[in-house]
């Protein structure tokens, strides 16, 4: 089969656009809405000191190559959580990566900072949950520690529509408006905004170009993702997917759409607490984060 | 014609008793829509015709946490 733009052979059938492409074709793409999205929505600037969270992982470590080819200022950094079997494995690819592309990397331990692993939690259900806010806060915190003032994530098409639709399903819209492009409702002189340049890159096309440009990824699954109500979803969207081409994309793009009023709705009518015990922006007393950390720590 | 398999989790001798990816993967019951699929270290689709001691790597699109 030939490219639908060219004589060369495809490597890629995108359904969404009625398209084959060749892998030039297809890396051409891939970038060009990547930087596509990293305008658009105002995520990065040339100025800007970048916290790349970094798993060894497909997405994290293709934002990184291309962060690098877009020549931003960026530190790549890894919160080990203590999952034995996955985090230690996924490390020296890490390492190696960094060391290639000459990008300085950080790496902090749950155990060493609060001396506690994700392994030592009891209730393993709930596990991606307390993952989610004990690597979110973590990652904030060394982020400012280390002078930037963005992270981005390597979050794709595929986490973004199943985040919406979970939060959807679950009635969390407060929550679905902190979400987006750029993180936050408000701007707090201690939280780092989240930015996700590969929110339009279906997880497939991400594998495909890590293929392509010869990225050593780890493909190590986390033990702990078949508890993940996130299945359920992901199942139901591959099936909307394959039927219907382009339903992901219209989801991210209606979401889209909607976050300004989302968060106009949701904005906070008064300045947020403090966090009693690190002085982070709280609902109540303590943060989600020291509240996570006070149970297992 | 003899086929060697490779994945994440395995690597297998397939005797294919087809002539495309599609079929190979049909016979070792694994959907297509699930991996990106190289043959001899280049992407193919899954019309592709495969010819004896081929070597194919599947790369799992779902990974990491």
């Amino acid at each position: 089969m030939k490219c639908s733009r060219d004589n060369r052979k495809a490597v890629v059938e995108l359904t969404y656009l009625g398209e084959r492409l060749c892998a030039e074709h297809f890396s051409r793409l891939f970038e060009k809405r990547v930087r596509g999205a990293i305008a658009s929505s105002r995520m990065l600037d040339k100025r800007d000191k970048i916290a790349v969270g970094v798993s060894g992982g497909k997405d994290s470590l293709v934002l990184l190559y291309l962060l690098r080819i877009m020549r931003y200022n960026i530190v790549a950094v890894t919160i080990d959580e203590g999952i034995k079997g996955y985090r230690d494995k996924s490390l020296p690819y890490i390492r190696k990566f960094c060391a290639k592309y000459k990008i300085p990397w950080k790496i902090y331990s749950l155990k060493k900072e609060y001396g506690f692993t994700l392994d030592s939690i009891p209730d393993k259900k709930r596990m991606c949950s307390y993952c989610g806010v004990l690597r979110r806060g973590l990652l904030n915190k060394k982020a400012r520690e280390l002078g930037c003032n963005k992270v981005a994530t390597g979050h794709n098409l595929d986490d973004e529509t199943q985040m919406i639709l979970m939060n959807l399903f679950r009635g969390e819209l407060e929550r679905l408006a902190r979400t987006g492009p750029v993180t936050g409702t408000i701007r707090d002189e201690l939280f780092i905004p989240r930015v996700k340049p590969l929110r339009e890159c279906p997880e497939r096309e991400n594998v495909l170009y890590a293929v392509l440009h010869k990225i050593d990824y780890t493909d190590t699954e986390c033990p702990y993702a078949r508890y993940a109500y996130r299945n359920i979803i992901r199942e139901m969207l591959n099936q909307m997917e394959e039927k219907y081409p382009g339903t992901k994309f219209a989801i991210l793009k209606n979401f889209d759409k909607m976050i300004p009023f989302l968060r106009e709705y949701y904005m906070p009518k008064e300045k947020p607490n403090r966090c009693r015990k690190c002085g982070e922006m709280a609902r109540g007393n303590i943060c989600k984060f020291c509240e996570t950390i006070g149970k297992f720590g | 014609m003899k086929i060697l398999v490779e994945s994440r989790d395995f690597k297998t001798r397939v005797v294919l008793k087809g002539n495309t990816v599609k079929e190979l993967m049909r016979q070792i019951n694994l959907s297509p829509e699930n991996f990106v699929i190289s043959r001899n270290g280049e992407i193919v689709l899954e019309d592709e015709r495969l010819v004896d001691k081929d070597k194919i790597r599947l790369f799992p699109v779902i990974s990491g946490g």
